[in-house]
């Protein structure tokens, strides 16, 4: 079964399309990339999958279910792209709040705290009132807030913005771990060398996709010599048409 | 089980938040306790220059004890002896009461036929005050002189004083203004800074991006609703307990009825103000639009909730607003020592107001999600 089914997907903003008749399909346990300039629809498509925004036309479905569902998004864990905190409470109470939220409690809760604190490497500052936090602490106190159910799929909106590259090398192990594991990853980026890093991308540019593939494949199917290159190939050949 | 966590996430905010604790809990202390001053006119002392009165006239002044009065003896007498015309005279006078900023200049002769007040009315109720002090004197004055002649007679004329009798029916002789609007006055400052705190509270949940996060989480729309409640209401009790306790213990208003119905209308009070401020905020995009909100849905509230005489067209619109029903009950309770029997309505009414903000803010959360 695949992880997410998107089908035919239209948004519209006023009178500006944010996306357009976008089609894609995440097979489960994946590291699924949308890359693409910022303004591109990327974070529009992630909150549709996600739940949060309905779309104008097309559908989404998570493990085979429609969105929205209760069901479905108590399988997901989502990052926003700013992060999503309560800056006056501490780490663990952020930590505690978004746990109980699916419905974690008791030892379960204090256990997922203590272990997802340890992957972002934040287990000393728990303590800590969030306002405290640098940019990048917030970061990722905001992908630890997506992880502490154990989520099936995990939805993230550029988690590696502003995070210190050997922090980001982290994280991205841990992505891999992760998927590892068989949880299925849908991560948008901006940056070309960390969509190579996925096992399938998305390029995507004014509100469409332009093409789908693994890295090595698009650079083939383009081509050219760098990924990079490879974008900017199809870009022209969606002008074109 | 989310309500509750949302309600002990919302109360960890607050505690936190110090500043916004002690907006809440003791602004509404300050504003009342100016409020108390201002309209309860204590403390405040009214200037009247005496251009020439009779010396009793003076005494009943000096006497009296319903005003704090400053007597400025010109000493008219003087200047008018064998000088000048009335009129000149009365300019004299006129311009020590504007040199004196005082409220009221008096001119009364001695054989009490000519009386002339010369009043500064830019505060219309000071003059209206002062003024009234000032012929109660007077009129004192031409009640005993009028006996005295009468008593002068050769032959006894019978004429008993009328048997003018008072009952109050509510309130009391000594009521000021405080005591009438401060009833209804306790039920709008509770409204207004609980509306604003947990309509800005509500707000920054949406433009910081959580309210995306939470909704990306299996929580219900009517969860969050109700652990925002659930939250508030634990602040809006502690401020109405202060404001309560304080207003009778420290401002001695006089509380006819039960103070557990002061107590009661207040927090439910609150309870709309918080559901109308989470509705509102649902409108509005930023911080600054929700203050935008205050003139066109808190204001106009004060001026219509019954505590002004208003004609019927503009009465029939305060019934469409809750305040209206806090002021009512407010009033019955402290002025009048309503009972329950009297109260209910006001009571329940206030409750659907809570409840239809409730549900239209659950509604308009569709939006957002179908759960």
């Amino acid at each position: 079964m695949d992880a997410i089914r998107i089908d035919h997907l239209y948004k519209k903003y006023g009178k500006k399309e944010a996306l357009r008749d976008v089609s894609l399909t995440v097979p489960e346990g994946q590291i699924f990339g949308l890359i693409g300039p910022s303004g591109c629809g990327k974070t529009t498509l992630v909150k549709i999958a996600c739940g949060i925004l309905r779309a104008d036309g097309g559908s989404v479905e998570l493990f085979g279910q429609k969105m929205p569902s209760k069901d479905a998004v108590s399988h997901l864990g989502y990052m926003a792209q700013a992060a999503a905190l309560y800056p006056t409470l501490s780490g663990r109470e952020n930590l505690a709040f978004f746990g109980s939220m699916y419905g974690m409690k008791g030892a379960a809760l204090r256990e997922g705290i203590e272990r997802v604190a340890a992957l972002v490497d934040l287990t000393e500052d728990l303590g800590k009132r969030v306002d405290q936090y640098s940019g990048g602490m917030q970061q990722r106190l905001s992908l630890a807030t997506a992880l502490i159910h154990r989520p099936d799929l995990l939805i993230l909106d550029e988690p590696t913005v502003g995070i210190d590259p050997v922090l980001r090398q982290d994280i991205w192990n841990e992505l891999r771990a992760l998927a590892g594991e068989g949880t299925t990853i849908l991560i948008t980026t901006h940056v070309m060398d960390e969509a190579e890093k996925c096992d399938t991308l998305a390029m995507m540019r004014d509100g469409e996709v332009l093409a789908i593939g693994s890295a090595l494949n698009l650079i083939e199917r383009a081509g050219t010599a760098s990924f990079e290159e490879a974008f900017i190939a199809f870009g022209r050949k969606e002008e074109e048409k | 089980m989310r309500t509750r966590a949302l309600t002990k996430r919302i109360l960890s905010q607050l505690r936190h938040d110090r500043r916004t604790m002690a907006l809440v809990l003791f602004a509404p202390l300050l504003i009342l306790s100016l409020l108390y001053f201002v309209l309860s006119g204590t403390g405040a002392t009214y200037n009247v220059v005496i251009g020439e009165a009779p010396a009793s006239v003076v005494q009943y002044l000096e006497d009296q004890d319903e005003l704090s009065l400053r007597l400025i003896d010109v000493n008219g007498k003087k200047w008018r002896d064998g000088k000048s015309d009335a009129a000149s005279y009365s300019d004299s006078v006129k311009e020590a009461v504007i040199d004196q900023e005082a409220v009221c200049g008096v001119i009364v002769s001695d054989d009490l036929k000519d009386i002339h007040l010369l009043i500064d009315a830019t505060n219309s109720g000071d003059a209206a005050k002062v003024s009234s002090a000032v012929m109660k004197a007077i009129q004192d004055e031409i009640a005993v002189r009028r006996e005295d002649a009468l008593a002068d007679l050769p032959f006894k004329v019978d004429m008993d004083e009328p048997d003018i009798e008072r009952t109050y029916i509510y309130g009391k002789e000594d009521s000021n203004v405080f005591d009438s609007y401060g009833a209804a006055l306790i039920g709008f400052i509770v409204f207004f800074f609980v509306f604003l705190i947990a309509g800005i509270n509500f707000l920054t949940e949406r433009t910081s991006g959580t309210l995306e996060k939470l909704l990306s989480t299996p929580i219900r729309r009517h969860e969050i609703v109700f652990g925002y409640v659930a939250g508030f209401s634990v602040l809006a009790l502690i401020q109405t307990v202060l404001v309560t306790l304080f207003v009778i213990y420290v401002l001695d208003i006089e509380v006819a009825g039960s103070i557990w119905y002061v107590l009661l209308f207040n927090m439910l009070t609150a309870v709309c103000a918080l559901s109308m401020g989470i509705l509102i905020s649902s409108l509005a995009n930023s911080e600054f639009q929700m203050v935008q909100f205050i003139p066109i849905v808190v204001i106009p509230q004060v001026f219509l909730c019954g505590i002004f005489s208003l004609s019927r067209g503009w009465d029939i619109a305060g019934h469409f607003m809750p305040l209206y029903y806090t002021a009512d009950g407010l009033q019955k309770v402290i002025l009048r020592g309503a009972g329950f029997g009297d109260i209910w309505q006001d009571l329940a009414i206030l409750l659907g107001f809570s409840l239809l903000f409730l549900l239209m803010t659950i509604r308009y959360m569709r939006r957002l999600r179908n759960w």
